[in-house]
């Protein structure tokens, strides 16, 4: 029970990683070609384009108990699209607003341009988030004590 | 209830070094849904690949997972493999253990959880998959150009040349452009009108081209090839397969004395109210100017339709409009001169002697107002000194435009040496900011001006020109000097910015094309796609993408001939499949969608509801112009705007799956 | 012209509109045949103008009424501000200029109804009589006069009332002031006071908030900008919002609003007014219409060639945290 208990544990923290096809994804795969380790608590949902990512997504993401949420696209300027990340921008950046008015923790959610050359970026970028996480868990658990 | 196959690869030990493979088999195969799943050491192999049509077919499979790579590599291998055993390949997802896991995370039993819940989600996703098909579209195999400038008409030939037919429109009366108003050309200083004028000549008799000359596209509907637009003819007012171009018409046309200024000429000669606006005009046909023409302002005179020999006069012509079908645009609409009266210290339009760069290339043209004998404007005297001002407008965020224009040192430096060859008493000053020479044979055409011709190049901004006697006093800085000059001069020439068409934002709109911060018309991507345009089948060249010189806008031209030809060598087009679409009973008809398609592939339409029986506005999609970019289905707040292969309760049931599915668990044998 | 009493002009304009058949309907205020407030009216008849009444306790915004599609137009009748929430209709498509007549009223702000108990001597039943007096609303009921302040009883939305003159009109009738009042904006400054807070405080703030929701949708139903016809909080199929109060429903629901408003709330505070559980709900759409106009410089409504905000773009956007000189 305990051992079971123990690798429960093991898997949070779990971020949703929403990453566009064409620049992140293709950053996530460099990471992984790189052979860059980074810690496993990703769940990625692959989108064409960080354009498709409505705030809902990200809102329900937390709202189901995902601990943190991840939206990365192609930088500005670099959509395959040519469009769809500027509109994504103004989404994202009057979201973070929204979470930040709102209280929400900013361990939760984290939104960053990452290009299909970044690998070692990405891999940072998900570095930053567990370790955030952790923190906050750590700081939360002393809270209790 | 979906039949779902789940195929885990081993990638020889790439996947399975720290991927548990068989344990993630066994808890994949008892997620809802699945009914197989399997595990082998290279998918992608022809083995692979048999096994999992295999399976399909003995497990009757209605929905393919591979867990494998990334996508990017193998999923077209895959969806074809499907597709050969007869499952639609958008049944068919892949899920990356490789790149996305195993590669990037060394703790073996993590990685083993991250491989079981992406494979749990991508089996959530894959449930909601559904057929799509790609539909074959018609291609007309014709072609349509705007702008009969050297980059339109480079388009035309090649295109022409490469066997399809082709219409040029051109809104002036005759084609030729800007390149037609130049004198000589740098770096080689050949004359423009005898480079220019036998592709002029070769637009006109090639059998592919039909020349569409004071003409107008007013309207383009359909997306690549099937457009059709609407073109305006306007009333030439002259039969043009009758006019044999005499001349008797505008030789004698009473109107000459009104003064009116020649556009071909930039204002400094006049011509008559029936016109060519010059003597190699292609076509050699004029037009009447009816605001201008004495018999369409009082009524009377009628001297042309007189003395015309062929009686090709005809004072009812109506503008007609044709409607015709194309599979290919290039826009090629070139560029204006900014007007230096923005800078009212330099006296541009205020001086007579203060005059632009392409003022000055029509007084040295041995067509132009002066027969090529440099004069000044005010009194028609040589002028002695010169002095060329760089950068009007070019390089100035403030009073005019952020961008270099690219072309004005070139064109500065050879008018200097212009002005020294003709007159080589004559003293030529130019004042610049930095040289930009970055063409083959430029930086020695520079050199040359300055060494074999002695043109005086001042490195400094000029801060005021104003006049002193029948002279120019230019006031500047001489920045290497570290000093205040003064020049008088009896001419100063202003290297006014190019910059777009006035109006090229409305035809931006008419098209559909987008524009980018200075207006110019924007590429599909500024380094892979210079010559397309998003909207795919439309395709811009020459100046209008942003300036060009000659040799530049001609390549671009071919450039984008050479996509025209590929595209119109097509039997069919493929549109794409996970595509948008707008459910017209959701649909609020906000139509945000409608406005940030990237692709204009929205637009409003009415729908009549079978039920409600009520008529509506929605927005629809056009199946054949979208790209799937999704942008439009984040934008829709009812959930009527959805992109199939990622549509909401896709993404909603990976979210879902993401967070709730406890791989630990299932890994240890637990049911879901 | 000054005119101070603009009910008669309001009564022989609706009528003219009528009984000329300019218009299908007129959407205006009558009084309740019980309590003797304003609420909203839509009248079809020449003989029904002479019921139309107009005062400072007509809160509600008629926009919510305008349908549009039809042959003739609805003359409504709106307070500058509520001629906004008609332009932001327009910007997206969901009306037509021409399918509404504007008849815009002159007005220096909206007393709060709450306010009659407190400014009552006596529990009263009946509204027996309205009238402007100075800076003061008479309110004459059954139990005797209740004076309330066109400055110390208004709606927090009309204290610093930003646009008083009507975005579009057709007619205008009344006085209209020249320019904002030039008070402080208690709904800044809710906004400010929340942002006073520490991030944890504030989460409990809204957590709390949000616990209280009944999911009547009360503030959905009387937003005039709330139009889509299938509303993704109403959707099953598929789910985008848990439907139960209990949970994080309450909350995605709400943010997820905040969301498709802005840049179009257009600050009525109908949905504040709305709520049966008194949730502060003008808090978040009052900081998203400043993060709005702050980041790409656009106010909901106020002028008719406006674009939605997030349907356009600029290179010079603020960009993502750490990206280009964007906020951190």
């Amino acid at each position: 029970m305990e051992a079971v208990q123990a690798q429960h544990e093991d898997k949070r923290p779990k971020i949703v990683a929403f990453l566009c096809n064409w620049c992140s994804y293709a950053g996530a795969d460099l990471a992984g070609s790189g052979r860059m380790d980074y810690p496993a608590n990703l769940r990625v949902i692959r989108v064409p384009c960080s354009g498709r990512v409505d705030p809902l997504f990200v809102l329900k993401a937390l709202e189901q108990g995902a601990d943190a949420v991840l939206v990365s696209g192609c930088h500005p300027g670099d959509c395959h699209y040519a469009k769809g990340n500027y509109y994504a921008r103004r989404r994202l950046t009057a979201l973070l607003e929204l979470l930040e008015f709102t209280g929400v923790p900013p361990h939760k959610y984290r939104f960053e341009w990452v290009s299909a050359s970044e690998g070692k970026e990405f891999a940072q970028v998900i570095r930053e988030m567990v370790e955030a996480l952790n923190a906050a868990e750590q700081k939360a658990a002393m809270a209790h004590v | 209830m979906a039949r779902i196959g789940v195929f885990v690869c081993h990638c020889g030990t790439n996947i399975a070094k720290n991927v548990d493979v068989s344990r993630v088999v066994a808890a994949v195969g008892r997620l809802p849904n699945v009914v197989h799943a399997t595990e082998y050491k290279y998918m992608c192999s022809e083995p692979g690949q048999q096994m999992i049509r295999q399976a399909m077919e003995e497990h009757k499979l209605d929905r393919v997972v591979v867990a494998a790579c990334s996508p990017h590599l193998h999923e077209r291998t895959f969806r074809a493999c499907a597709s050969q055993a007869g499952l639609n390949p958008y049944l068919v997802e892949m899920c990356n253990i490789r790149e996305q896991c195993s590669w990037c995370h060394k703790d073996p039993e993590r990685a083993t959880q991250r491989a079981y819940e992406q494979i749990a989600m991508t089996v959530a996703k894959a449930y909601y998959d559904q057929p799509l098909t790609q539909n074959r579209l018609p291609v007309e195999r014709r072609a349509l150009v705007i702008g009969g400038g050297i980059a339109g008409i480079q388009a035309a030939l090649d295109i022409a040349d490469a066997g399809h037919p082709v219409v040029l429109v051109e809104r002036s009366p005759s084609i030729g452009g800007r390149m037609a108003q130049f004198d000589k050309t740098f770096p080689t200083l050949d004359c423009s009108a005898c480079i220019l004028t036998p592709k002029m000549v070769d637009v006109a008799a090639h059998p592919n081209i039909t020349l569409r000359t004071y003409a107008e596209v007013e309207e383009l509907n359909g997306f690549v090839g099937n457009f059709e637009a609407k073109i305006r003819l306007k009333a030439r007012s002259v039969r043009l397969e009758e006019c044999k171009g005499c001349g008797e018409c505008w030789e004698r046309c009473p109107a000459k004395r009104q003064n009116i200024p020649s556009e071909f000429d930039a204002g400094l000669s006049t011509r008559a109210a029936i016109y060519t606006p010059f003597p190699q005009a292609v076509p050699n046909v004029p037009v009447i100017d009816r605001e201008h023409c004495l018999y369409f302002q009082t009524g009377k005179c009628g001297v042309c339709a007189k003395r015309c020999p062929v009686g090709c006069i005809d004072f009812e012509m109506q503008d007609e409009i044709l409607t015709e079908r194309f599979g290919a645009v290039v826009v090629a609409t070139g560029f204006d001169v900014m007007d230096p009266r923005v800078y009212g210290e330099y006296g541009g339009g205020q001086y007579a002697n203060v005059i632009t760069g392409l003022e000055f290339e029509r007084l040295m043209n041995a067509s132009g107002p002066t027969g090529g004998h440099l004069v000044r404007p005010s009194d028609h005297k040589e002028p002695k000194t010169v002095v060329f001002v760089q950068c009007v407008g070019s390089r100035d965020q403030d009073k005019g435009h952020e961008y270099c224009s690219r072309v004005c040192c070139m064109y500065t430096a050879k008018h200097a040496t212009l002005l020294k060859d003709k007159m080589p008493d004559a003293e030529a000053y130019v004042f610049y900011i930095d040289i930009r020479a970055t063409g083959k044979n430029y930086e020695e055409f520079i050199l040359r001006a300055q060494r074999d011709y002695g043109v005086r190049y001042l490195r400094g901004r000029v801060s005021r020109i104003y006049p002193e006697g029948d002279r120019l006093i230019v006031r500047g800085a001489d920045s290497l000097a570290g000093e205040q000059i003064e020049v008088a001069a009896d001419l100063v020439v202003l290297a006014a910015a190019a910059e777009p068409r006035a109006g090229a934002r409305e035809v931006a709109q008419m098209l559909g094309i987008g524009q980018d911060k200075d207006g110019f018309f924007s590429e599909a991507h500024p380094k892979l796609r210079p010559v397309e345009n998003l909207t795919a089948g439309i395709f811009i060249a020459g100046a209008c993408q942003f300036i060009k010189d000659i040799p530049d806008a001609v390549a671009s031209a071919s450039a984008a001939a050479a996509k025209v030809a590929g595209l119109l060598a097509k039997d069919h087009l493929l549109s794409e499949a996970q595509v948008a679409s707008v459910d017209p009973v959701a649909c609020r008809g906000c139509l945000q969608c409608v406005r940030i398609c990237p692709f204009s592939a929205i637009e409003e339409t009415t729908w009549k509801d079978p039920i409600e029986r009520i008529e509506k506005r929605v927005a629809q999609v056009n199946a054949n112009v979208c790209m799937g970019c999704g942008t439009c289905a984040a934008a829709c707040f009812s959930g009527a705007a959805q992109l199939a292969g990622f549509r909401d309760e896709q993404v909603f049931d990976e979210i879902a799956t993401a967070v709730f599915v406890d791989a630990a668990a299932a890994l240890a044998g637990e049911s879901e | 012209m000054s005119d101070p009493d603009p009910v008669p002009t309001l009564r022989a304009k609706a009528r003219e509109l009528l009984e000329q058949g300019t218009v299908r309907a007129v959407v205006g205020y009558q009084s309740h045949a019980e309590s003797g407030l304003p609420v909203p009216a839509v009248i079809t008849r020449p003989d029904q103008a002479e019921a139309l009444v107009f005062n400072p306790l007509c809160a509600h915004n008629l926009s919510r009424y305008v349908q549009g599609g039809a042959e003739k137009p609805v003359a409504v009748v709106a307070k500058a501000c509520d001629t906004r929430a008609l332009v932001v209709m327009m910007q997206e498509s969901h009306i037509r200029r021409e399918d509404v007549f504007v008849i815009a009223m002159g007005c220096t702000g909206i007393v709060d109804a709450a306010r009659i108990d407190e400014r009552a001597r006596a529990p009263w039943r009946r509204i027996e009589a309205i009238r402007t007096d100075g800076d003061a609303v008479a309110v004459e009921t059954d139990a005797g006069v209740a004076r309330l302040s066109l400055t110390e009883d208004l709606l927090p939305r009309c204290v610093a009332c930003p646009v008083p003159q009507p975005v579009i009109d057709d007619v205008r009738l009344g006085d209209f002031p020249e320019a904002p009042p030039g008070r402080p904006d208690p709904l800044a400054a809710q906004v400010a006071e929340i942002e006073a807070m520490g991030r944890d405080e504030r989460r409990r703030f809204f957590s709390e908030t949000y616990n209280r929701c009944i999911r009547c949708y009360a503030c959905r139903n009387v937003c005039p900008l709330c139009f889509c016809e299938k509303c993704f909080a109403d959707e099953t199929r598929p789910q985008w919002v848990p439907r139960s109060t209990l949970g994080g429903g309450n909350e995605l629901y709400h943010m997820v609003r905040a969301m498709h408003l802005a840049g179009r709330c257009i600050g009525c505070g109908a949905c504040e007014r709305a709520c049966p559980v008194g949730l502060p709900l003008m808090a978040v759409n009052t900081k998203m219409a400043q993060v709005v106009d702050g980041m790409f410089g656009h106010v909901a409504g106020v002028r008719m060639d406006d674009t939605p905000p997030f349907a356009v773009y600029r290179d010079a956007d603020p960009d993502l945290p750490g990206h280009g000189g964007g906020k951190s």
